[in-house]
């Protein structure tokens, strides 16, 4: 597998405007296990396989277990996450497949009982972001399998 | 034969029959029934037969996201008590006390250890499983469980007698008991202890022995 360019050496500041929304997601206070389901959960519906290999590798790091990794796409169906997960992946299955679907005022309300207003806006842009990676690794073929994890 | 003979023979009579009925005492203490513990809860009478309250089906996840029932419990003995992980009081003195109990235990296959989560939206599954491999114990022998918090609420306040609220006020936002409970084989109740006393985690370890004894005759100890 072969990428088709490299964006980031193309056009280094299109890459530091994303990192740059990345360090505000990062700093927002968004639990981190919380932060890699998300991303993982978004690449899992995206079909972003570099995605994919990193933020399994960052959520295994950071501590997350197998099972939970395994189950994600199913995780309606299972016991295994929180209350506040459970918001966190419905809300970004709903703005991930966002021109299948309304972004519904019961959903919203939903989502809000475990996020507060500034909480909205960290998960929301944290579900614009990894969109973002997922469309741009998808679409310039970044090759999966390279990625090493930072520390924690 | 005058009346103070009289006396001194019939208190000789007296004393060899306080001796006999000693002796028949003390024969039956030695022969009696193992100790047996008591059994915790209300009980009903249903013909000729007692009826203990026992603990209720449950299901919970643990740390390795597998669904811990009741019927993981069938034929064990286990000890339960009710923690959170980022509890700053009696937790941590709680788990050290666990601990000691299940070092002692852990080779009998017939004790189980069950401790709940009280703050499941915190207590996610990989932070219990964080926490069981610091603890370094066995995880088929001890599961961390969490689930719906009112499940998790009624459950000790209903069926076992831990109680275990929300206190926005308490440290941490919980406060809640600190008992390990102990239950047979039957799902009943059969000792319940100060969890952070190590006089009385010493008396469970010591019951533990009594009951491994009603309930696995055949397990040397």
């Amino acid at each position: 597998m072969k990428a088709r360019l490299n964006y980031a050496e193309v056009a280094p500041k299109a890459l530091k405007a994303m990192l740059e929304l990345e360090n505000y997601v990062h700093g927002s206070g968004l639990e981190r296990p919380l932060y890699e389901l998300v991303k993982t959960r978004a690449s899992q519906i995206n079909g972003c396989a570099y995605c994919l290999d990193m933020h399994t590798k960052d959520a295994r790091k950071g501590g997350e277990t197998e099972q939970r990794l395994y189950a994600l796409s199913a995780w309606q169906e299972t016991p295994f996450y929180t209350e506040r997960e459970r918001a966190a992946l419905a809300w970004t299955e709903a703005l991930t497949l966002i021109s299948e679907e309304e972004v519904s005022d019961a959903l919203y309300e939903a989502t809000r009982k475990q996020f507060n207003e500034t909480e909205m806006v960290a998960l929301t842009m944290a579900i614009v972001a990894i969109n973002g990676w997922n469309r741009l690794a998808i679409s310039f073929r970044t090759p999966p399998g390279s990625y090493q994890p930072q520390g924690h | 034969m005058n009346v103070n003979t009289l006396i001194q023979k019939k208190i000789v009579r007296m004393k060899k029959l306080f001796i006999l009925l000693m002796s028949l005492f003390l024969l039956a203490a030695c022969t009696r029934q193992p100790e047996k513990l008591p059994v915790f809860g209300k009980t009903t009478i249903v013909g000729n037969e007692t009826l203990h309250s026992t603990i209720r089906p449950f299901s919970f996840v643990n740390q390795d996201s597998l669904t811990i029932t009741e019927k993981t419990f069938d034929g064990k003995i286990y000890v339960t008590d009710f923690i959170f992980l980022s509890c700053q009081g009696i937790c941590p003195v709680m788990t050290h006390q666990l601990k000691r109990v299940y070092d002692l235990y852990a080779s009998n296959p017939n004790v189980y250890f069950l401790s709940h989560s009280i703050d499941p939206a915190n207590d996610t599954i990989p932070r219990l499983k964080a926490y069981a491999d610091e603890l370094g114990i066995d995880h088929s022998k001890w599961s961390f469980v969490t689930g719906d918090k009112d499940s998790i609420f009624s459950m000790a306040s209903d069926s076992y007698f831990a109680t275990a609220f929300a206190d926005s006020t308490a440290p941490g936002g919980f406060i809640h008991s600190g008992v390990f409970l102990l239950i047979d084989t039957d799902r009943q109740i059969r000792g319940a202890y100060d969890g952070t006393n190590p006089d009385e985690v010493d008396r469970l370890m010591a019951d533990m022995k009594i009951l491994i004894a009603e309930d696995f005759p055949n397990w040397k100890q």
